[in-house]
């Protein structure tokens, strides 16, 4: 065969190669992505061109950079420049997405002090709603501790009165390693409601946890009585 | 084999001789010994600040380093045209350009072992004098960091092989700045498949897909968050991860020797 003929054929041949390669590596993308997700290495959906650009620049040192803001943060707080504080604290979640203390800082910063402090009303609906979305925000990197549900369920909770949405919000802390007091939280959000036999019914899933804390049995005992007592004098419908 | 061994020692020796590389590692290195400093900002998170910088700062420091030279090799040989004297032996282009290639690799594996290095004995100063429970912890985390580094090697494999491939017909500015944006696209490229899911005309939405599925899928190899927070990463997501850089690095490496199969020089 002529020699330049073999040479286009070898070439064909590797063209054909690394189409076929290039194309193989379709299911085994897809594949990846699906164990991403498997084993929570997945970073959010959450379009963050600004946090990629951010530790692009500084490289590998967003950590150093954190801490130092962190503690520039700080001194604002002390200085009761509250305000200031929101730049740095947005800053910090770009460059450490995973640093769950500034989410909740920043969360319970906006929803509980500037919600306060803001003197007229809409003002004060704004940080509310900026805290619980700062929250959200937060909870799509870190969906696998129980931080942050816990605390997007203490402001529905405490700040809005919105029990449904926060036993969804507590359900979900419990189902990771988590404080004790969040398993009372949920019987206190079902007698909040005033769903009685819910009620019930949670005290004695408290009781049957953490056998060993004193304290939390004490308590949990005491609650229970109650709303039997109760039960017994109202007697549901 | 003989001659692409030979070809990637002699480069190999020519890359070590770089003054950038040298200042590139020297910068690395310093950086990751003083990580240890700069855990006096959070005490208690002193393994977290070492693992997240000194990952951070070996992948981005190994990138640059990894485009420098990949980028630069061929167009430099064809400046001083040595290609021309080499490619009048009985050497092949396919064995030349592989050797190259190798050659780089050995360079930035030598460059990453000495950073990873550092970043060891970092972890063993901190757990190497404490009892058999901190030397279980210890060991989980030299393990864990032991795959991370792998994943940045097979990140780098494939950059370089993109850098290198494009510098067959390009110049050595443009195939490092090509380099670099490679490593930037690629780390967002997932990013594509969210967009075309809310994409609702359909030509545009097959363009981005298969855009999406030609990019390379940085993001891939970056466990470091994982690793950083003490996740445990499957051996199995690293052998898919790893295959992936392998063959994205053959499809490179084919294109790149059949342009240069085809460069006049």
């Amino acid at each position: 065969m002529d020699l330049s003929v073999s040479l286009r054929i070898r070439r064909y041949l590797l063209i054909g190669a690394a189409f076929f390669i290039l194309i193989s590596l379709a299911p085994l993308q897809q594949s990846i992505n699906y164990s991403r997700v498997t084993e929570d290495l997945a970073e959010s959906l959450v379009i963050r061109p600004g946090e990629f650009a951010t530790n692009f620049v500084i490289g590998g040192s967003s950590a150093i950079a954190v801490d130092i803001l962190w503690l520039e943060m700080d001194e604002m707080w002390h200085c009761g420049k509250w305000f200031e504080m929101l730049p740095i604290l947005r800053a910090v979640t770009w460059m450490q997405p995973h640093f769950v203390e500034a989410w909740e800082l920043g969360g319970w910063h906006l929803a509980y002090n500037l919600h306060a402090y803001a003197k007229e009303m809409p003002d004060r609906e704004k940080y509310l709603e900026e805290g619980i979305g700062f929250l959200k925000e937060g909870l799509s990197r870190n969906r696998s501790v129980y931080d942050l549900w816990f605390n997007l369920g203490w402001v529905y909770y405490n700040k809005l009165g919105d029990y449904d949405t926060a036993i969804r919000y507590f359900k979900s802390a419990v189902r990771y390693e988590h404080p004790v007091y969040i398993d009372r939280l949920l019987a206190h959000c079902y007698r909040k409601k005033g769903n009685l036999e819910q009620e019930i019914s949670e005290w004695e899933r408290c009781l049957r946890l953490h056998p060993g804390n004193e304290y939390h049995i004490k308590i949990v005992k005491k609650h229970l009585e109650r709303a039997k007592k109760k039960l017994k004098e109202e007697p549901l419908p | 084999m003989k001659n692409l061994i030979y070809i990637a020692g002699i480069t190999f020796k020519e890359i070590m001789r770089n003054r950038l590389l040298n200042v590139l590692l020297l910068f690395a290195i310093i950086s990751i010994a003083s990580t240890r400093f700069f855990t006096i900002f959070a005490p208690s998170e002193e393994m977290k600040i070492i693992q997240d910088t000194a990952l951070g700062m070996i992948r981005f420091i190994g990138m640059l380093i990894t485009v420098f030279i990949c980028g630069s090799l061929l167009p430099r040989e064809a400046e001083r045209r040595t290609t021309v004297t080499v490619l009048s032996k009985p050497v092949r282009r396919t064995q030349f350009f592989l050797g190259k290639f190798a050659g780089s690799l050995y360079a930035i594996f030598l460059s990453l072992g000495l950073m990873a290095l550092i970043l060891y004995i970092l972890v063993f100063f901190k757990y190497g004098h404490l009892d058999t429970a901190d030397s279980a912890e210890a060991f989980f985390i030299a393990a864990n960091l032991a795959k991370a580094l792998f994943m940045i090697v097979m990140e780098l494999v494939v950059i370089g092989s993109i850098a290198i491939a494009v510098s067959t017909f390009t110049s050595e500015i443009f195939s490092v700045t090509f380099g670099i944006l490679v490593f930037i696209i690629g780390h967002l490229a997932n990013y594509l498949q969210h967009i075309s899911d809310r994409m609702e005309l359909l030509p545009l939405k097959v363009v981005t897909l298969l855009v999406y599925y030609i990019l390379p899928h940085l993001e891939n190899f970056n466990v470091q968050n994982a690793i950083v927070l003490g996740q445990e990463v499957s051996l199995f997501y690293i052998f898919k991860a790893a295959s992936y850089g392998l063959l994205y690095t053959a499809v490179m490496l084919i294109l790149g020797s059949l342009l240069f199969s085809e460069k006049e020089f």
